[in-house]
């Protein structure tokens, strides 16, 4: 048997339903266009009193392989490396929250990328179930049951599209996917890349990883050649599962505490404030009618900011500017001493001098 | 522009052999076979972009010149080639304008006597070395700069690819209405001068509207594109144009082309929507007159395509695969083809506070 291409890391801790939903959705015949030795799914989960079922995974089909493993502490992190350590593709791909589930054809579109380019960063846009992002469940009245219920409903393993039907923005990613998002819950990129940022940094020992999700696309993206892409037809959807940062807490200031606390950890290790990724995606795949919606929300957002930066003179994508590259938005405003080529000269009425 | 005023003539529906209106939202998503070809060895250029000019040469320059690996963005002369065909006419671009834009242009004068392009893009194709042919059958259409560029980067999606591009019309207005109120060249060099083409090609975006046969964008299927490339193999297999349609500009060859290529079961239809080509006004056969010619004229170009392929055309239903960035000023062409589809379907809007 020849070895996959893609090895797809899904850290599992604590939500056997909403990970298995995951690992359904990373499975044939619901991904499209894939081969079943093309990729495989290397699911490592910490032990705690709600775990998998080895046996439910492995009948995903052989391209699954499961490790559970006694973790001290209460991040996933070292799992991560443990995972990657076990990866045999050249691209890999990287769930860190194994309650996110995709759409059908996110494996298939990251090998594309892989494509184009050996230095594809694929980023799946995050999306929450239910009609407001999950940390405000306490007033949206989202619970498991009615996930359960509206999951069923929409028997979403026949077409993993209709999850779109049901959701909401990431927080990380509300203001749509043509501008810069803080994170990727669902991204693939070259097991070179991966290992020449150091893999996943262990200091992120804060429970669920803190922001290690935030810190390792910045990461990854800030390699100098690095292709973004973005698929605007597909999506991980985050499914509630009482996650550290997807509570809601009952005091305010408890949840406040500990996100303060993810970002001074954050910015310790990064050595520098840290800011969201500000490079210009490529997009890349169909967009079905479920999508839609979300494509001309995020064109129309995406609008009022490039109209805003301009105005401020200011360039669309900041971490683009240190690297020479093509750029759609590469000319911006900036510099006013507009030179005509030649070609452009006019000596008449109508026409430019071109001899 | 003046003000005369003029009864507007848009393209007449329901005459016999117009196009006819479909189902087109519910098609289904196209896969991607696996290939195992490697896409990046060999030495000639890896695009033929093959151009077509007639009785347009001021349209031309400009158009040759959005071609040239100056103006082209990510790429050298030597990745690509472009072939300028020419049919005779009283209005000629000769060869000298048509090669002067880099080494990697070529000029064929092709004799000529029906009014229809399409024996001369063949030769020109036939004379192609790079793996994609790219043809543009209307030379009055300039580019955005990354077009070559993505026709590279989609040849490597997979073995037989149809790269598709949205069309659009220089102006507020379609021109074949925006002449009825004194659009012209003059008027469109006072356009181009605004986004002080061609410091940056993609502010093009800014100045058009969508073609006829893109007008619902690009989330519906398109009619046709006016870059259309393909490999090699795929052209020879589908024998390039039809040499049948001998009307005015190749009547319909163009979307009788894309559709063909577009509905073989091994092809994959990849759209590049941050992408664009934009017509530039001249005297063409359906954007540049006026009336009864005008009418007339659709009308023969209707009636030869029914009469080659037994009916009216319509658009090939295959959904198609997106490929790049979007340019700030080519967001409002997504909402609208995001809005244009959204509505069809009567979705209701989301509320999205």
């Amino acid at each position: 048997m020849r070895n996959p291409g893609l090895s797809i890391i899904v850290i599992v801790y604590n939500m056997p339903r909403q990970a298995m939903n995951t690992l359904l959705s990373l499975a044939l015949p619901y991904q499209k266009n894939v081969a079943v030795d093309d990729y495989e799914v290397i699911v490592v989960e910490n032990c705690s009193d709600h775990q998998l079922n080895a046996a439910d995974v492995a009948a995903l089909g052989p391209q699954f392989r499961y490790f559970l493993r006694d973790e001290k502490g209460v991040s996933p992190a070292p799992a991560v490396n443990f995972a990657f350590a076990q990866c045999r593709g050249n691209q890999i791909g990287l769930i860190i929250d194994g309650a996110r589930m995709v759409t059908p054809r996110v494996i298939e579109y990251a090998m594309l990328g892989a494509k184009i380019s050996q230095q594809a960063l694929v980023m799946v846009p995050g999306y929450h179930l239910g009609e407001k992002d999950q940390k405000f469940h306490l007033q949206t009245g989202h619970s498991e049951e009615l996930e359960i219920e509206k999951l069923t409903a929409m028997a979403w393993q026949d077409n993993g599209y209709r999850l779109f039907k049901w959701a909401c923005w990431s927080s990380s990613n509300q203001r749509g996917y043509l501008q810069p998002m803080q994170e990727c819950s669902a991204l693939f990129c070259s097991a070179e890349n991966f290992r020449s940022i150091g893999g996943a940094d262990e200091r992120f020992d804060q429970p669920g990883g803190g922001s290690i999700n935030l810190y390792l696309y910045r990461k990854l993206g800030m390699l100098p050649e690095i292709q973004l892409f973005v698929l605007p037809g597909e999506g991980s959807f985050h499914q509630f599962h009482g996650g550290i940062t997807t509570q809601e807490l009952a005091e305010d200031d408890v949840r406040k505490a500990v996100l303060k606390s993810f970002d001074t950890r954050l910015e310790e290790i990064w050595g520098a404030p840290f800011k969201a990724l500000t490079r210009e995606p490529m997009l890349l795949g169909a967009v079905t009618h479920w999508a839609q919606p979300f494509l001309e929300k995020s064109s129309d957002m995406a609008s009022q900011r490039f109209t805003r930066l301009k105005l401020n003179k200011k360039p669309f994508w900041d971490d683009d500017v240190s690297f020479p590259r093509f750029t759609e938005n590469a000319v911006s405003g900036l510099d006013d001493g507009y030179q005509p080529p030649d070609i452009m000269k006019r000596n008449s009425q109508q026409g430019f001098n071109d001899n | 522009m003046n003000d005369t005023h003029i009864d507007k003539q848009p393209t007449p529906k329901g005459i016999p052999n117009s196009p006819q209106p479909i189902k087109w939202f519910d098609s289904a998503i196209p896969s991607i076979k696996r290939d195992g070809i490697d896409y990046l060895t060999g030495t000639a250029p890896r695009v033929s972009v093959v151009v077509m000019v007639y009785k347009m040469p001021e349209q031309a320059k400009k158009t040759l010149y959005s071609l040239s690996a100056a103006y082209q963005r990510g790429i050298t002369e030597s990745d690509y080639e472009v072939i300028v065909m020419e049919n005779p006419s009283s209005s000629m671009l000769g060869k000298t304008d048509a090669e002067k834009w880099g080494n990697n242009f070529r000029y064929f004068e092709y004799p000529e006597a029906l009014p229809t392009p399409v024996n001369a893009m063949n030769f020109g194709a036939s004379q192609a070395r790079g793996r994609m042919i790219a043809v543009m059958i209307d030379g009055a259409r300039m580019v955005s700069p990354g077009i070559i560029n993505y026709i590279i980067a989609a040849e490597r999606l997979h073995s037989d690819v149809i790269v598709a591009v949205p069309g659009y019309h220089l102006g507020v207005k379609v021109q074949q209405e925006a002449m009825l109120e004194g659009y012209d060249e003059a008027f469109e060099q006072t356009l181009l001068e605004k986004i002080r083409w061609p410091e940056d090609g993609y502010r093009l975006f800014e100045i058009c509207c969508l073609s006829g046969t893109s007008a619902g964008g690009y989330l519906k299927p398109l009619g046709e594109s006016n870059v259309l490339a393909m490999p090699r193999a795929i052209w020879d297999k589908l024998g390039g144009y039809d040499p049948g349609f001998t009307e005015t500009g190749g009547g319909q060859c163009n979307l009788d082309l894309h559709k063909r290529a577009v509905e073989l079961p091994e092809t994959v239809l990849v759209t590049l929507i941050g992408e664009g080509s934009f017509h530039q006004f001249h005297g063409g056969i359906t954007t540049g007159t006026k009336g009864e010619e005008r009418l007339k004229a659709m009308q023969d170009h209707f009636n030869q395509y029914a009469e080659l392929r037994g009916q009216a055309y319509t658009p090939p239903l295959n959904r198609s695969i997106f490929l790049g960035s979007l340019p700030d000023c080519a967001l409002r062409f997504v909402r609208h083809s995001a809005s244009v589809v959204m509505k069809n379907r009567g979705d209701i809007p989301r509320d999205w506070k």
